[in-house]
């Protein structure tokens, strides 16, 4: 999978879950750039995203995204080759 | 050593000019602040007297007799008071050298529980240890087991919560690996001592405070002019303001012959006066260190404003409600994170009960904190209805009926956590649901302290997109010094310069 498709993916999820007809992110969106992203829909996004790859995130990475290009890498390192 | 007493502008006005006369030694600098921080922190300890005794009145003789007969408890307290400090923040940096060697995540994990079991164990001596036993012995006798028990004479450090809270912050940094270990020992230390956010926060974070204190300063008369305005703010919302409301709200919720009407009005006048003390604090202290150089993090940004809980929480002691979130709900919230909202439900309940036993050892704070966490709760819950609702209702009627809501839990939060213990607030709650709810209130006693929490509010409204009431620099200068001099005169005329009272939160 590219890096493309999986950001395209982690879009829609984020629409579903934030309930966003219309959400545009790019690598260097962070939690401030997204209206409704906080502390609280947080958890619920990271859940989401690991119930879509089947994919299981330690808490020690999700504490270092900075921004949505960081969860698309730590996506595409535990997806299978 | 109060912020609003004249040796702590003394104490102030030494430490600023030796400070700035060693601007071309970073190290000496900070050697100064790391002895003045101690200082400040075994000054605080004493009672004013004592210092006022020590600064204008000091016999060498006296002094030497003193020494002589021994030391006596309070010098033993005050020198707990200094090895507790020390020995905590040394703790927190060798643990952070260790955590940063070592590579093996296990070994990491057992250092950073260590680390937390020794720091949190400390904690809880000094400030739950009565709590707790006196809790279960109570249970126990419930039950019909009869254990005695007679409370330890412990005396609560001060800033034990606050600094307690610093270095364990650092330590877990540290160990998942956002913030490198410090590697300059006298750094680290004057870091965790810096006497501006030493006794009432905010709490800081290393990755915030710790550079700053490794890079050099520049002196900049624009950074004085910012810093002595957020003191005089600070100093006019605590002795004008708070001090004001104090001795109505003490006097209500101290007699046992106060009506419920004066109940109600002492609890409405508690969340101005709290609001005040404790944000005055932050503003006294944000100055203080701005003076110095540093940038401290911000506390508050206008709570009473808020249109939700979740809001408010955002802009109430935001350096704690920041600290719970990374370290508390969010580990919390991500266990549970299967369980969709319930799962941010049953974080929220939980970190805020804790956050309720950080604020006191008695039970009223732990409801309190969870009742806080129930209405977080809610608002989770509920987040799309309300959002519908916001578009329906005009905004301002809805920004307003919202944030006076907010304001009323509060408050009713506040008359629990206020009244101290469960039988003194069923004592309250029997006169507020008395006849005497409808008796006139003592307007009077409390209309200056009211009147210039009113001009207080409207001024921080119209300064809502700045950093602080009084944040007045790119203003013309005429205004601006006008401001500065009203506001001088305002606090000089004030009655409670006189009579200092301690900030409430150095109780925590």
């Amino acid at each position: 999978m590219t890096p493309e498709e999986v950001l395209t993916h982690v879009t829609e999820i984020f629409k579903t879950v934030l309930k966003k007809e219309q959400l545009h992110l790019t690598p260097a969106t962070t939690a401030a750039d997204v209206d409704g992203w906080d502390s609280l829909t947080h958890v619920m996004l990271i859940d989401a995203v690991e119930n879509h790859y089947k994919i299981k995130f330690k808490l020690n990475e999700v504490i270092k995204f900075n921004n949505i290009g960081d969860l698309c890498a730590c996506i595409l390192k535990k997806l299978p080759a | 050593m109060l912020f609003t007493s004249f040796s702590f502008f003394l104490f102030l006005t030494v430490i600023y000019l030796l400070y700035w006369s060693l601007l071309k030694s970073r190290k000496a600098q900070n050697i100064v602040l790391l002895f003045g921080s101690y200082f400040f922190y075994c000054a605080a300890a004493m009672p004013q007297n004592k210092i006022a005794k020590l600064l204008f009145n000091f016999r060498f003789e006296e002094a030497w007799l003193n020494v002589a007969k021994g030391f006596n408890e309070r010098h033993y307290h005050i020198l707990q008071l200094f090895l507790l400090l020390w020995l905590s923040s040394s703790f927190a940096y060798l643990m952070g050298i260790a955590l940063g060697k070592q590579k093996k995540e296990i070994t990491r994990k057992w250092l950073m529980v260590l680390s937390a079991v020794v720091h949190l164990g400390v904690l809880c001596y000094f400030k739950y240890f009565n709590f707790f036993v006196q809790s279960f012995v109570d249970a126990a006798n419930t039950l019909g087991w009869q254990i005695l028990f007679s409370p330890e004479h412990i005396l609560l450090p001060l800033a034990i919560s606050f600094f307690t809270f610093h270095v364990l912050g650092y330590t877990f940094d540290v160990y998942q690996e956002t913030y490198e270990p410090a590697d300059d020992y006298v750094d680290f230390i004057t870091h965790v001592a810096f006497f501006p956010q030493l006794v009432a926060g905010p709490i800081e974070r290393a990755g915030h405070l710790l550079p700053q204190f490794t890079n050099p300063r520049s002196f900049s008369w624009n950074k004085m002019e910012s810093g002595l305005s957020q003191m005089l703010w600070g100093f006019f919302k605590k002795t004008v303001v708070a001090d004001s409301i104090g001795k109505f709200v003490t006097y209500v919720y101290a007699s046992d012959a106060s009506s419920g009407s004066n109940i109600i009005l002492a609890t409405l006048a508690f969340t101005i006066q709290i609001y005040c003390d404790f944000s005055g604090y932050s503003d006294i202290a944000l100055g203080c260190a701005r003076l110095l150089g540093f940038d401290l993090l911000k506390n508050f940004n206008f709570p009473y404003f808020a249109t939700s809980l979740t809001e408010f929480w955002r802009r109430w002691h935001i350096s704690l409600s920041s600290w719970i979130t990374d370290y508390l709900y969010m580990p919390i919230s991500f266990g549970k994170r299967s369980w969709g909202k319930w799962g941010i439900v049953y974080a929220a309940i939980i970190s805020f009960t804790l956050s309720g036993l950080w604020h006191g050892a008695q039970w009223t704070a732990v409801i309190w904190g969870l009742m806080h966490g129930i209405v977080l709760g809610y608002e989770v819950l509920t987040k799309e209805v309300r959002k519908k609702w916001s578009q329906i209702i005009p905004h301002v009627v809805y920004s307003v009926v919202s944030a006076i809501l907010v304001w009323l839990f509060w408050a009713a939060s506040q008359l629990v956590f206020r009244s101290g213990s469960i039988t003194k607030f069923q004592a309250l709650w029997s006169r507020i649901c008395s006849e005497s709810l409808f008796t006139m209130p003592y307007f009077s006693a409390v209309k200056d302290g009211l009147m210039w929490g009113g001009v207080l509010f409207l001024i921080e409204w119209i300064q809502r997109k700045k950093d602080y009431g009084l944040d007045l620099q790119n203003t013309n200068y005429m205004i601006r010094w006008t401001a500065y001099a009203t506001i001088i005169v305002v606090i000089f005329s004030s009655d409670n310069l006189n009579n200092q009272n301690e900030f409430l939160y150095f109780q925590f």
